[in-house]
C-alpha cells in the first residue's frame, strides 16, 4: 500500500565511484584526466604509516604529476587544520585534492577544497547549502568502512573555540570521484573496524527512519544493515579476510549513499555535540547513543523499524511492535559486547554537568531536522542521562 | 585469423570499456577545460599588465572599479583594493567625472558610446598625473560597463609647450624684426658737398643695430650708428625708443659729446630696468666748413679712407657705452676732412663675420674694399662690402645684422 507521502519530491547525488580491489591505484588516471598540475595529497600519520599514502603517490608519480603532502590532522578535524590545508595548498598552486584515510582526512579535505575557491574561513560555510563554489576535484581513497566521507555531501569540522562540531552540508563538498579499495581497510586495528563499522551501521538505521527517506535511499539503508550485522563481528576475528572486509566496505559505501542523501537523525545530532565537547570518538558515540535513540523513535515509525528488525536478521513476523523494539535493542547491545564498544557517555569522560550544554547544542545539529521524532531540550537531556 | 586468446583479450577489453574502467572514462567535468581557460585568461592579464596605459573596467551605472590593471596601480600609487572600493568621483577630477556620467546617462540615446576626456587622475600618493582617457561602454553578459584606458601624456604635454614657446618666439623676434625695419630711414638725405648712402642687413637671429642721419639747417648732417644688446622685442623697443628720444634733440644740442650725454641719462633707467645696452657712434659733418665732429659710446671705430693715405684711420673718442651709468661725459673730437674722403660707420657684425675655418673677416679685409672700391659711389661701396661678406663666410645668411653708412665727400665745385 502506498504511503501517502511516498512520493514527495526526493533528490539523489552519488559521485562517480569505483569499487574493488586495487581501486586506490586509479587514483593518478584521475588526477590526470581532471587536468591535475599539482596535486594536494591531504591523509594522516597513520594512513602513512601503513603504506596507503605511498600506495597512492606512487600511482601520481606514474602519471607525471607533482604534489604536495598534508599530513597534519588530528581526528575530528580541526577549522585550523583545514586552513592551514588551504595555505598550503594556495602556496604549492595546486590544482587538485587527493584525500586517502578515514573520515577525518577526508572532511579535512573537503574543507581545505572549498576554502580556496570561495576565500573564506571554513567555519563560515556552517549549515546546510551555504558553499557558492565547487571545490577544485576531489578524489576519495577511503581507508576505513564507515565514515563514508568520500561519498557523502557532509563534512564535520571542529571549531576548538566553541567546542563545537560543525556541520557543512552541500553538494558541493561531494567527492568527485571515490576509489574504494577494501585492501586499504586490512590495516586497521579491531577496534577501529568495530567503530567505524558500527557508525556505518548507524547511517544506515537513522537514514532508513529518516523523514527525508527515499525508495532509492531504502534499498542501500536496508542492504547496509543486513551486511554489517552479518560480517562485523566475523571480520574481527578475521581480519584479512578480504571477502569479509569487502562486504563490510559494501556496507558502508551503501549507508554512505543513504545517509548522504536521507540524511540521518538525533544519534548524530548528539555525537557531534559530543565530539565537539570532548574530542571523543564518534564511532563510539554513535554506539552507545544508537539504542537510547532507537528506545526513544520507535514508536513513531514502527514499521520502519520492523523492516530494519529483518534485514537485521531478527524473525519479526510474529512480534508485537514492543518486541521488535526490545529485540533491536537487544542486537545492538550484543554487538557492542561482541565488538567490545559497550561504554557508556560516563566512561568518555561526560559528566552529568556537560549535558544541558551538548543537549543545546545537539538541538541545533542539522542532523536533527530529520529525525522521525521531533525531540524537545528535555528529551536530549533525558537521553544524555540515560547514556551517562 | 584471430589467435582465440586475442580474441579473448579483445573482448575483455571492451567488457572493462563498458564497465567505466578505460583510460578516460571519467564522468562529465568542465574542469580540465576551466583550467585552460584560466591559463589563457592569466596570459591575458599578464599581457593587460604589461600595458603603459591605465586600464580600467567601470561598473555601469553606479561607475565603481571592478578591474584595473597592474599599470594602473603602478602609475597611480593605488592598491588593487583602492581601486575597488572607489568610483570614478575618488580618481577623476570632476569635470572628467560628469563628463563620464553623461556618457553613461545620453550616451545611448544619442547614439555615442565612447569619449576621449583630457584630464589629470587623481594618484593615491597625491599629485595628479596628465592623461587622456577613452572611455567605451560596452555590454558583457547584458551588464553594461565601461572601459577606461587612459594614457599618460606628460611627454606629450612637454613637447607641446616646448613647440608653443618656439614658435611664440619666433612670432616675437619676427615682430622684433618688424619693428626694428620699420625705424631705418627709407633714403639718405640729399646734401650737397656730400654723397650718403646706409644699409642694413638682418641676420636670421635678429639684432639691434640701428642706423639714421639727421639733414640739418646750413649744410649740416648728423649720422649715428648703434647696436643694441640683445635680440628681443625688448631690444627692438629701446631702439625705438633711442631713435624717438634722437629725433627729438637732434635740434638742441650742437655738439656730439652733449648729445650722447643727453641721450643717456634719458635712456639710462629704461636700459638698466630692461638689462639692455646700447653702443653708439655719433657724428656731425658741416659740409661748409668740411669739419667732422664725433663723439663715441662704446662703438666700433668707424673708419676714413682718405686717397693720399695707404691704410684706413680709425676714428675713435673716449665714451661708455649707454646704460651702464647715468652721468657720463663723452668726449668730441674734430676732423678736418678733404674731398673724396670716405668715411665708413658700420656695426661689428661685419668684422666679426667667421669663414668655415672660424677666421674672422677683420677690420684688414674691410679697409681692403675701401681701398679698392674709394673711387665708387657710396652705394657701390656697400654693395662691394656684402658681397666680400658673404663670398668669406660661404653664405648669405649673416650670423649678425649688418649695418654701415658710407659719407663721401664730394669733390671741390662737384656737387
Amino acid at each position: 500500500m502506498m504511503e501517502p507521502n511516498e512520493f514527495e519530491l526526493r533528490k539523489f547525488v552519488a559521485p562517480e565511484f569505483i569499487f574493488g580491489i586495487d581501486a586506490r591505484k586509479l587514483v593518478g588516471r584521475y588526477a590526470r584526466n581532471f587536468g591535475a598540475r599539482k596535486v594536494l595529497v591531504v591523509t594522516d600519520s597513520g594512513v602513512m604509516a601503513a603504506g596507503w599514502t605511498d600506495d597512492v603517490l606512487a600511482t601520481l608519480k606514474d602519471a607525471n604529476l607533482d604534489y604536495a603532502i598534508f599530513s597534519a590532522i588530528s581526528s575530528n578535524p580541526k577549522s585550523e587544520e583545514v586552513m592551514e590545508g588551504a595555505e598550503l595548498y594556495r602556496k604549492e598552486n595546486c590544482n587538485v585534492v587527493v584525500a586517502v584515510g578515514g573520515g577525518s582526512p577526508m572532511d579535512c579535505a573537503k574543507g581545505i577544497g572549498i576554502v580556496s575557491t570561495n576565500r573564506k574561513n571554513v567555519l563560515e560555510f556552517e549549515g546546510v547549502d551555504n558553499v557558492e563554489f565547487p571545490s577544485p576535484p576531489l578524489i576519495c581513497v577511503p581507508t576505513t568502512a564507515g565514515s563514508s566521507a568520500d561519498v557523502s555531501q557532509f563534512a564535520i569540522i571542529t571549531d576548538v573555540r566553541k567546542k563545537n562540531k560543525i556541520a557543512i552540508v552541500s553538494k558541493m563538498v561531494v567527492p568527485d570521484v571515490a576509489l574504494i579499495d577494501p585492501v586499504t581497510t586490512t590495516t586497521m586495528p579491531s577496534e577501529l573496524t568495530a567503530c567505524t563499522g558500527i557508525d556505518a551501521l548507524c547511517h544506515a538505521i537513522e537514514a532508513f527512519v529518516s523523514t527525508a527517506h527515499s525508495p532509492i535511499t531504502d534499498v542501500h539503508a536496508l542492504q547496509a544493515i543486513h551486511l554489517v550485522m552479518a560480517n562485523l563481528l566475523p571480520v574481527i576475528n578475521q581480519p584479512d579476510n578480504i571477502v569479509l572486509r569487502g562486504r563490510m566496505m559494501l556496507a558502508s559505501l551503501e549507508a554512505g549513499l543513504a545517509f548522504s542523501n536521507a540524511s540521518l537523525g538525533m544519534v548524530h545530532a548528539m555525537a557531534h555535540s559530543l565530539g565537539g565537547l570532548l574530542d571523543a570518538p564518534h564511532g563510539e558515540c554513535n554506539a552507545i547513543l544508537l539504542p537510547y535513540v532507537i528506545a526513544f523513535n520507535f514508536d513513531e515509525v514502527p514499521d520502519r523499524y520492523r523492516e530494519e528488525g529483518k534485514a537485521m536478521g531478527l524473525d519479526v513476523s510474529r512480534m508485537t511492535p514492543d518486541e521488535v523494539k526490545s529485540g533491536i535493542v537487544s542486537a545492538l547491545e550484543r554487538l557492542n559486547e561482541g565488538t567490545g564498544t559497550s561504554y557508556t557517555l560516563g566512561r568518555l569522560g561526560v559528566a552529568r554537568s556537560d549535558i544541558p550544554e551538548l543537549a543545546e547544542k545537539a538541538l541545533n545539529d542539522p542532523c536533527i531536522f530529520t529525525n522521525p521524532r521531533q525531540p524537545t531540550l528535555e528529551d536530549i537531556e533525558a537521553i544524555y542521562e540515560q547514556a551517562l | 585469423m584471430n589467435k582465440p586468446s586475442d580474441d579473448q583479450k579483445n573482448w575483455s577489453d571492451r567488457r572493462e570499456k563498458i564497465i567505466g574502467l578505460g583510460e578516460r572514462s571519467l564522468r562529465k567535468t568542465y574542469y580540465p577545460e576551466l583550467q585552460q581557460k584560466l591559463d589563457e585568461l592569466e596570459r591575458f592579464r599578464a599581457l593587460l599588465d604589461q600595458s603603459n596605459d591605465c586600464i580600467f573596467l567601470l561598473k555601469v551605472p553606479s561607475l565603481t572599479f571592478v578591474d584595473v590593471n597592474e599599470s594602473a596601480c603602478r602609475q597611480l600609487g593605488c592598491s588593487r583594493q583602492e581601486f575597488l572600493s572607489s568610483t570614478v568621483e575618488n580618481l577623476f577630477p570632476q569635470e572628467a567625472a560628469t563628463r563620464v556620467r553623461e556618457l553613461v546617462a545620453f550616451g545611448h540615446a544619442e547614439g555615442r558610446d565612447q569619449d576621449t576626456i583630457t584630464t589629470q587622475l587623481y594618484r593615491c600618493s597625491g599629485g595628479g598625473l596628465p592623461v587622456e582617457i577613452t572611455i567605451r561602454l560596452v555590454t558583457f553578459n547584458k551588464n553594461v560597463y565601461g572601459v577606461a584606458v587612459a594614457r599618460d601624456i606628460t611627454e606629450r604635454n612637454r613637447a607641446e609647450k616646448v613647440r608653443l614657446e618656439n614658435s611664440r618666439m619666433l612670432r616675437d623676434m619676427e615682430l622684433a624684426r618688424q619693428i626694428q625695419l620699420s625705424l631705418l630711414p627709407t633714403a639718405p638725405p640729399e646734401i650737397p658737398g656730400i654723397r650718403l648712402a646706409g644699409c642694413c642687413v638682418p641676420a636670421a637671429h635678429v639684432g639691434g643695430d640701428y642706423y639714421d642721419y639727421y639733414g640739418r639747417e646750413e649744410g649740416i648732417v648728423d649720422m649715428v650708428v648703434a647696436d643694441v644688446s640683445g635680440h628681443s622685442i625688448g631690444a627692438a623697443l629701446m631702439t625705438a625708443e633711442a631713435r624717438s628720444v634722437l629725433r627729438a634733440q637732434v635740434h638742441a644740442f650742437g655738439s656730439t659729446a652733449d648729445m650722447l650725454a643727453s641721450l643717456n641719462k634719458l635712456l639710462y633707467e629704461d636700459l638698466e630696468q630692461a638689462e639692455l645696452f646700447i653702443t653708439m657712434f655719433y657724428v656731425k659733418y658741416d659740409t661748409k666748413t668740411r669739419i667732422l665732429t664725433y663723439s663715441n659710446a662704446g662703438h666700433v671705430s668707424p673708419l676714413l679712407f682718405r686717397r693720399s693715405d695707404i691704410v684706413c684711420r680709425e676714428l675713435d673718442a673716449e665714451g661708455l657705452i649707454l646704460g651702464v651709468r647715468k652721468d657720463v661725459n663723452f668726449e668730441e673730437k674734430r676732423l678736418q676732412l678733404q674731398e673724396e674722403d670716405v668715411l665708413l660707420l658700420y656695426t661689428d657684425g661685419i668684422t666679426e663675420s667667421r669663414n668655415g675655418a672660424g677666421e674672422l673677416f677683420g677690420l684688414g679685409r674691410l679697409c681692403g674694399i675701401l681701398h679698392a672700391e674709394h673711387s665708387e659711389s657710396p652705394q657701390a661701396i656697400i654693395e662691394a662690402v656684402l658681397r666680400e661678406i658673404s663670398a668669406f663666410a660661404g653664405t648669405t645668411a649673416l650670423e649678425d645684422d649688418v649695418t654701415m653708412i658710407v659719407m663721401k665727400v664730394a669733390r671741390q665745385g662737384n656737387q
